[in-house]
């Protein structure tokens, strides 16, 4: 029954999360009643093309799985563009496209408000255009995958069901041995920009702030550094390198947030001759520099952590099997 | 017509059709399964990617009860109407009633329509 395993992985991720278990339970005993009807009929255990069968009868995965979905609709412009089995699937898409563009525009716009005030009158149009952008495009997607299923309404293949995971997740040791590498080759760095109050890098002088960030960003490096020591000796403690990537990231965010509210991060020290204009010009581009990367980190650091937070949720059997995990194997 | 629009009508007909003989079957418990093939016996082909959403969603608006209980050593899960379930059953039966009489009555006199016509012009 391998393969109804497979079909039922493949219908799971479709189906409302309140009532996943109880409907594949379902599907699954009514699926193999039928198999047992037909082995009965035809004298023999079914062979894996007779499964196969079964299933093809019993439709795509994705459309049997959004039939389950509650509020089915259809999209219809003087024609159905988008039936009731994809409807479901195409609004959850809207939902998702929409609402990362709402994020990301405004977690921008909010920020680079923070600099010039005026960005403030970018926001509403800046997120009604990204926000209608989505919608057609996410519109234009599922209008063509519908008129591809209604084309082509048989055109899967039970035998292209994903295989069953076989082995048990493992953090690779070679990424271990990487990580742990270039942490502690950053340490240094990181000691020289962070330790000293009012550090100096080359031509600039960091700002005081750096400073107060210097315990969190040591304690992420020490964390980091010992998780890839703990994961090399122990491959299969993933939940742990999990919990250990979400603190960090957690803190990772907090640092960026802290750093990016400070006026000037850097100033040009007078071992370097330049104007005093040109100054305020290099300064500004440096500080734009530093600006950009710490948003870049902060998204890092939050999509790691939406990541890493799903991946612990699902691996623990949902929230449930996160606060009451089955035995104390931290792995 | 096309065979696109006939199939598109059909299942529009089909559709009402089945939740009266869904409900109608379940007037004795049965599950999933079971109920496919007595519908299908009953000359009422049903898939099974319709019928078990169906089935769900005649649950949640109170119309059928469902539990889950043990059977030759396997879980199943067992439908059966409703007493919310029986009385709407009971309604809509005497609408299909009417219907159909209606229908016949129409179909009567739009034969007659047609012969009376016919004799006119011959």
């Amino acid at each position: 029954m391998e393969l109804l395993e497979r079909y039922l992985r493949a219908v799971k991720p479709g189906l409302p999360k309140a009532q996943r278990e109880d409907i594949l339970a379902e599907l699954s005993e009514n699926i193999t009643s039928q198999m047992e009807d037909k082995a009965a009929e035809l004298g023999h255990p079914l062979t894996e093309a007779e499964q196969e069968e079964v299933l093809q009868q019993f439709g795509h995965p994705l459309v049997v799985a959004g039939r389950y979905q509650p509020g089915a609709g259809t999209l219809t412009f003087g024609r159905t563009l988008i039936g009731p089995e994809l409807f479901p699937f195409y609004l959850r898409g809207v939902r998702w496209a929409v609402g990362l563009a709402v994020g990301i525009v405004s977690v921008i716009n909010i920020t680079m408000s923070l600099i010039n005030p005026r960005r403030w009158e970018n926001l509403i149009p800046a997120l009604l255009f990204h926000s209608t952008l989505q919608f057609l495009i996410q519109t234009a997607v599922w209008t063509g995958i519908q008129a591809h299923y209604t084309k082509y309404p048989v055109s899967w293949n039970a035998k292209s069901l994903p295989k069953l995971p076989t082995k048990i997740e493992r953090v690779p040791i070679a990424e271990s041995i990487f990580q742990l590498v270039l942490y502690v080759l950053a340490v240094p760095w990181l000691q020289a920009a962070f330790g000293p109050r009012y550090a100096t890098l080359g031509p600039t002088k960091v700002s005081g702030a750096w400073h107060d960030m210097y315990v969190p960003v040591m304690g992420v490096m020490i964390v980091s550094i010992l998780q890839a020591i703990v994961n090399i000796f122990r491959p299969d403690w993933v939940r742990f390198r999990l919990i250990s990537r979400i603190s960090t990231s957690l803190v990772m965010l907090g640092v960026s947030a802290y750093l990016l509210s400070v006026g000037n991060l850097v100033t040009i020290t007078n071992k370097f001759p330049m104007t005093v204009e040109n100054r305020h010009v290099a300064e500004t581009w440096v500080y734009y520099s530093f600006f950009i990367t710490f948003v870049a980190i902060s998204l890092i650091s939050l999509g790691q952590m939406v990541f890493d937070i799903r991946k612990l949720v699902k691996g623990s059997g949902g929230v449930i099997g996160l606060i009451f995990p089955q035995g104390a194997d931290i792995s | 017509m096309s065979t696109d629009q006939f199939e598109n009508l059909r299942l529009e007909l089909r559709r009402g059709c089945l939740v009266i003989a869904v409900l109608v079957a379940l007037r004795s418990e049965r599950y999933g399964y079971t109920l496919r093939k007595a519908l299908a016996d009953q000359g009422m082909e049903i898939d099974e990617g319709t019928l078990y959403p169906l089935l769900r969603r005649l649950e949640t608006q109170g119309l059928l009860a469902s539990e889950w209980r043990e059977e030759e050593k396997r879980k199943k899960r067992f439908y059966r109407l409703s007493p919310n379930g029986e009385r709407t059953l009971e309604q809509l039966l005497v609408e299909w009633k009417s219907i159909d009489l209606s229908l016949q009555e129409i179909i009567k006199e739009s034969n007659h329509g047609t012969t009376r016509t016919l004799s006119a012009g011959s």
